[in-house]
C-alpha cells in the first residue's frame, strides 16, 4: 500500500464547509435543487409515476379486450390509448427511468462529487417532468394522439387526422427528446472526464461503460426521430409534402427515419439495464463479474450493431429482398454479444456464492423472461417468418418480453438493490418476494398466451374481437395475469412508501458488501475524499479503503475553490487535470425548463401569442444562467493530495465546456446526415426526375464564400485575444453569416416547399441552417456582450471559444448543405 | 481520439460496409443497374473482411492489453456480421421485392 495521498488528521472546519457548501437548498427554495442524488430519485420518481400511469391505461385496454365484442371502451379512445400507453412507456418511462438511474448512480459510482453540469440534469428533468404531466394529461381532454406509437403517415397526416391530437405527440415528444439529449451530454462528458483518479477505462465499472455507449446511442438516434417530427410538424402544418406521393412524397421516409430512431431505441433501453445487472450480479454472487472485458466489448459492439437494424421493422413493405437479407442477419449477428452478456451473468453466478434475495429473484426473472423475448426475436428476424407474424400479437409479446423482461424487472433489481444508497432503510425482504412472484407469474400469464393468439391471427391494436375467432379464452387469460403483474406493482409502491426514506447523508449503507465506489461513506457532497483506485472493485480489493475516505485521506478532501468543485481527469487514463467549479442551486434552470415546456405546449393548442410570452420568459432565464456561467479563474492552482497541484481554471480541447460543445456538434451532425438522407431517399423515391440545377453556380458560390469568410474572421479574433487584443473582427463576421445564408434562400426562391417533395427538402435544409445561423449568432452577441461587461479577455474565455467553435460547425454545415442543394443535381444531371 | 477510432475500427468498417451494400443496393434497384448488385456487393465484403482480419492481427500480439483487446473484440464481432450480411448474396437474387 502505499502513503496515502493527504496526510492525516485532516483540519478542523474541512468537513464543516464541504456540508455547508454542498447542503440541498430548504422550503420552497428545494424546487431549485442541482445535487446529482435529489435530482436523481425526483427523476427516478417521474419515470416511474408514469409507468403507473401507462400501466393503468394497459389495464383498461386488457379490460376491453377480456370477452368478445365488448363495448366498454369505444374504438376512437382505444386508439388513443394504446398510443398513448406505447408513447408513455417509451418516452416517458423507460428512456427517462435509465437516464435517471444514471443521473443518480454516475457520480458516487465513479468517484465525482457530482456531474460537471448539475444544472443541465436540472434543466433536463423539469422539462421532461411538467413536459409530460402535461402531455398525458391530453387524454382526459380526448386530445391525446391516435396514430400509435411509432405514427406512421398517411394516417398521422394532416388528411386522415385533422385536429390537433397528433401535433400533441410530434411537439411534446419532440421536446421530450431535447431533455433525453440534454441528458446524453451530461453523462457522456461526466462518465468520460470525472472518473476518480487511477479508474482507467479498464477499470470503469460495467454501467459506467453502458451508460457511455446508451448516452452515445441518443446522440446518434435521437436527431433522427427529432428531424422526422419536424418534417411530418411542416407537412401538417405548412403543407410541405414529404410524405404524401401526391406532392412526390413518399411515407416509407417516415420509417426509415423513426426506425432509425426506434430500433437502437430498443438497446438504448436495454444496454442500461444490462449494465445494472452486470453490477447487482457480483455483488449477489460476491464474485467478480465473470469476463468483464468481453462484456464491455459485447456493450459497444451491441451499440454499433443495432443501428443497422432498423429495416427489420419494415419487412412487409416491399423493399427488395436482398436489402432486407443485410438487415436480417445483421439482427442474427446482434444475438451474438447478446448472448455473451447472458452467459457471463450465468458464469458469475456459478462461480460465487449466490445470495437468494430479491434482487438476485428479479435478476433470474429478467434472464428467463429476456431470453425468451431474444428467441422470439431471432424467428421475427427471419423474414418469412415475420412476414406471417407481422402486426399480429405475436409481435405484441415478443415485444413485452423484450422490453419488460429486459428493462422493467433488471430495474426492480435496481430499486431493491440501490435503495439503499439513498434510504435510511432498504425496501422489506419479505414484500419483496411477494412482489417478485406476482409480477413473474403474472407477466408470463399475460404475455405467453398472446404469441398463441398471435399465431391464431388476432392483429394487433384491434378495440375487440368477434366470439367466433376462438380467441376469447386466451385473451381472458391475458387480463388475469396483467391484473397479477399490476397487483405486483401495487404491492410495490406500497412497500416504497412505507420503507423507502430519501437520506443521501445517513443512508442505509452497503448491505450488500458489494465492492464499487458508490458504497462508499458518502453524505450530499458524494465522497469525503475523492479515492485513489487501483482495482476494478476497490472495495474488496483494497482494505481499508471506506475509513481512509471518510476520514479525508486521499484526493481533494476539501472543496479547493471555496464553492463546490470537483475533479476533471483525463479521458483513457483517469489523470487529474484539474478542478472544476460547479454551480450552486438557481431558479434559472427550473424557469427555463417550465416555460420551455410551456412554450412547446401551448403551441400544440395554436396560443401562439402566450406561447411566445412563455418562450420569452424561458430565453430570458437561459440567458441568465448563461450569463452566471465561466466564472473568473480563481487564483492559484489547487492542491489535491500526493503532491498533486492542478489548476481551477480551463479553457480549450481540455475543458468539460469544449467536450458538451463538441458532443452537441455531433447530435448536430447526426440530424443533419438524416437530412441528406432524407434528401437523397426522395430522390430516390421520387417519380419525377428532379430538375438538374437549381440556381446559377454563382449563387452558392456567392453563399460559400461570405461563410467561409466569417469563419476566417473569428479565427482572426482568437488570435487577436491570444495576443491581448479585442474580438471586434466579429462584428463583422455577423452580417457575413446572415448575408450568406439570405443568399442560399434567394438561389431557392424559383421551388416552393409547398411545390413538391424537392422544394420542401430543399427548403428542409434552409430551414435546419436558418436555426443553427440564428443560435451561432445569438452566442456571438453574447460573448461580445461579455467582452464589453469585462467578463471576457485572454484567460477568461471558455464563452468565446464555444461560440467559435459552433460558429465553424455551423459554416462548415451550411457548406455541405450548399454542396448537396446544389453540387448533387448537377453531378447525377 | 486517435485511440478510440482505433479501438472501434472494426465496427467502424462494419458501418461503411453496411452503409455501402445498402445504399448500393437501394440505387442500383431504383436505377436498374441489377447485374452490378452482386459484384459491387461481393468485393466490398471481401474488402471488409480484409481490413478486420488486418486490425485483429495488428492487434493480436498486445490483446492483454484493454485498449488493443477492445479493438480484436470488435473486429471479430465485425468480421461475423460482415460476413453473414456479404453472404445474402449468394442465396437472394437483386432488386426483387416478393
Amino acid at each position: 500500500m502505499n502513503a496515502l495521498p493527504n496526510p492525516m488528521p485532516r483540519p478542523a472546519g474541512e468537513l464543516a464547509e464541504l456540508e455547508r457548501l454542498w447542503q440541498p437548498p430548504r422550503g420552497l427554495r428545494f424546487l431549485t435543487v442541482v445535487n446529482n442524488t435529489y435530482i436523481g430519485v425526483m427523476y427516478v420518481g417521474a419515470a416511474l409515476l408514469f409507468f403507473l400511469l401507462a400501466g393503468v391505461l394497459a389495464l383498461v385496454m386488457r379490460t376491453q379486450l377480456a370477452v368478445p365484442e365488448n363495448e366498454l371502451v369505444k374504438p376512437a379512445l382505444y386508439n388513443q390509448l394504446f398510443t398513448m400507453h406505447g408513447t408513455v412507456m417509451m418516452f416517458l418511462f423507460a428512456v427517462p427511468a435509465v437516464e435517471a438511474m444514471g443521473i443518480l448512480l454516475l457520480p458516487n459510482m465513479l468517484g465525482a462529487r457530482d456531474l460537471p453540469f448539475p444544472r443541465l440534469s436540472a434543466y433536463a428533468f423539469w422539462a421532461y417532468f411538467v413536459g409530460g404531466l402535461v402531455f398525458f394529461a391530453s387524454l382526459f381532454f380526448g386530445l391525446a394522439p391516435t396514430g400509435g406509437w411509432f405514427m406512421y403517415p398517411p394516417l398521422t397526416t394532416e388528411t386522415y387526422s385533422p385536429g390537433i391530437n397528433e401535433d400533441f405527440w410530434l411537439l411534446g415528444i419532440g421536446f421530450i427528446e431535447i431533455s433525453a439529449i440534454a441528458g446524453a451530454v451530461e453523462i457522456i462528458v461526466g462518465i468520460l472526464r470525472t472518473r476518480a483518479p487511477g479508474m482507467t477505462l479498464a477499470r470503469m465499472p460495467v454501467f459506467a461503460w453502458a451508460m457511455l455507449v446508451f448516452a452515445l446511442m441518443i446522440v446518434f438516434a435521437f436527431p433522427a426521430v427529432i428531424l422526422a417530427t419536424l418534417l411530418l410538424e411542416l407537412e401538417r402544418a405548412f403543407g410541405w409534402p414529404f410524405f404524401s406521393p401526391g406532392g412526390g412524397g413518399d411515407p416509407l421516409l417516415w420509417q426509415h427515419l423513426f426506425w432509425f430512431f426506434g430500433h437502437p431505441e430498443v438497446y438504448i433501453i436495454f444496454l442500461p439495464a444490462a449494465g445494472m445487472v452486470s453490477m447487482i450480479v457480483p455483488a449477489m454472487a460476491q464474485a467478480p463479474l465473470a469476463c468483464t472485458r468481453l462484456v464491455v466489448i459485447a456493450l459497444l459492439a451491441v451499440g454499433f450493431l443495432s443501428f443497422g437494424l432498423w429495416v427489420h421493422h419494415m419487412f412487409a413493405t416491399g423493399i427488395p429482398r436482398l436489402s432486407l437479407s443485410f438487415f436480417q442477419a445483421a439482427s442474427m449477428a446482434v444475438a451474438i454479444p447478446s448472448g455473451i452478456q447472458v452467459f457471463a451473468w450465468i458464469a458469475t453466478f456459478a462461480k460465487g456464492r449466490v445470495q437468494p434475495n430479491t434482487p438476485t429473484l428479479f435478476i433470474l426473472g429478467f434472464l428467463f423472461i429476456f431470453v425468451l423475448g431474444g428467441l422470439t426475436g431471432v424467428m421475427v428476424a427471419v423474414v418469412p417468418f415475420d412476414w406471417q407474424a407481422h402486426d399480429t400479437y405475436f409481435i405484441v409479446a415478443h415485444l413485452h418480453y423484450v422490453l419488460i423482461g429486459g428493462m422493467v424487472f433488471p430495474l426492480f433489481a435496481a430499486f431493491y438493490y440501490w435503495t439503499p444508497y439513498v434510504s435510511r432503510n432498504a425496501l422489506s425482504e419479505r414484500a419483496g418476494r411477494w412482489v417478485f412472484a406476482l409480477m413473474f407469474v403474472g407477466f408470463n400469464v399475460a404475455f405467453f398466451p398472446m404469441h398463441i393468439t398471435g399465431l391464431l391471427g388476432m392483429p394487433r391494436r384491434v378495440h375487440t374481437y368477434s366470439a367466433a375467432a376462438g380467441w376469447d379464452t386466451l385473451n381472458m387469460i391475458s387480463t388475469v395475469g396483467a391484473f397479477m403483474l399490476a397487483a405486483g406493482v401495487l404491492l410495490f409502491v406500497i412497500d416504497v412508501a412505507r420503507r423507502f426514506r430519501l437520506s443521501p447523508e445517513s443512508n442505509a449503507g452497503n448491505v450488500w458488501h458489494a465492492g464499487t465506489l458508490e458504497w462508499l461513506p458518502s453524505g450530499t457532497y458524494s465522497t469525503r475524499s475523492i479515492p485513489a483506485v487501483e482495482s476494478d472493485y476497490p472495495l474488496w480489493q483494497q482494505p481499508g479503503l471506506a475509513q481512509q475516505v471518510e476520514a479525508g485521506a486521499h484526493y481533494l478532501p476539501g472543496s479547493a475553490t471555496g464553492a463546490r468543485d470537483t475533479l476533471v481527469t483525463s479521458p483513457f487514463e483517469a489523470r487529474p487535470q484539474y478542478v472544476q467549479r460547479l454551480p450552486m442551486p438557481g431558479w434559472a434552470p427550473v424557469l427555463a425548463a417550465w416555460f420551455t415546456a410551456a412554450f412547446f405546449l401551448l403551441l400544440t393548442f395554436k396560443l401562439v401569442w402566450i406561447s411566445a410570452a412563455c418562450g420569452i420568459v424561458a430565453l430570458a432565464a437561459i440567458v441568465q444562467w448563461g450569463w452566471s456561467l465561466d466564472a473568473a479563474p480563481g487564483g492559484s492552482p489547487a492542491d489535491i493530495g500526493a503532491g498533486i497541484r492542478v489548476p481551477t481554471y480551463m479553457t480549450g480541447p481540455r475543458s468539460h465546456a469544449w467536450w458538451a460543445m463538441a458532443v452537441l456538434m455531433l447530435v448536430a451532425a447526426s440530424l443533419y446526415g438524416c437530412l441528406a438522407f432524407s434528401y437523397l431517399f426522395l430522390w430516390t423515391a421520387s417519380p419525377r426526375p428532379w430538375p438538374a440545377s437549381v440556381a446559377p453556380m454563382a449563387l452558392p458560390l456567392a453563399a460559400l464564400a461570405m461563410l467561409v469568410a466569417s469563419s476566417a474572421l473569428w479565427g482572426h479574433a482568437r488570435r487577436s485575444l491570444e495576443r491581448g487584443g479585442g474580438i471586434g473582427a466579429t462584428w463583422i463576421a455577423l452580417p457575413l453569416l446572415l448575408g450568406g445564408w439570405a443568399v442560399s434562400a434567394w438561389s431557392l426562391r424559383d421551388f416552393a416547399p409547398t411545390r413538391d417533395a424537392h422544394g420542401a427538402i430543399v427548403h428542409a435544409f434552409l430551414s435546419v441552417d436558418g436555426f443553427f445561423v440564428a443560435v451561432a449568432i445569438t452566442l456571438a452577441l453574447f460573448a461580445l456582450a461579455r467582452r464589453m461587461a469585462g467578463k471576457l479577455d485572454g484567460a477568461r474565455r471558455v464563452n468565446f471559444d464555444n461560440a467559435r467553435l459552433f460558429w465553424h460547425y455551423t459554416v462548415g454545415q451550411a457548406a455541405v448543405g450548399l454542396a448537396i442543394v446544389h453540387g448533387f443535381p448537377r453531378i447525377v444531371a | 481520439m486517435r485511440r478510440a477510432l482505433w479501438m472501434a475500427s472494426g465496427v467502424l468498417v462494419w458501418a461503411a460496409h453496411f452503409t455501402a451494400i445498402y445504399g448500393f443496393t437501394g440505387l442500383a434497384c431504383a436505377r436498374g443497374w441489377t447485374g452490378a448488385v452482386a459484384w459491387v456487393v461481393g468485393a466490398a465484403t471481401a474488402l471488409a473482411l480484409t481490413a478486420c482480419v488486418a486490425i485483429i492481427a495488428r492487434s493480436w500480439t498486445r490483446r492483454f492489453d484493454f485498449l488493443a483487446a477492445v479493438a480484436v473484440g470488435l473486429a471479430a464481432f465485425a468480421l461475423v456480421a460482415v460476413l453473414w450480411e456479404g453472404l445474402s448474396i449468394t442465396m437472394v437474387p437483386a432488386c426483387v421485392s416478393r
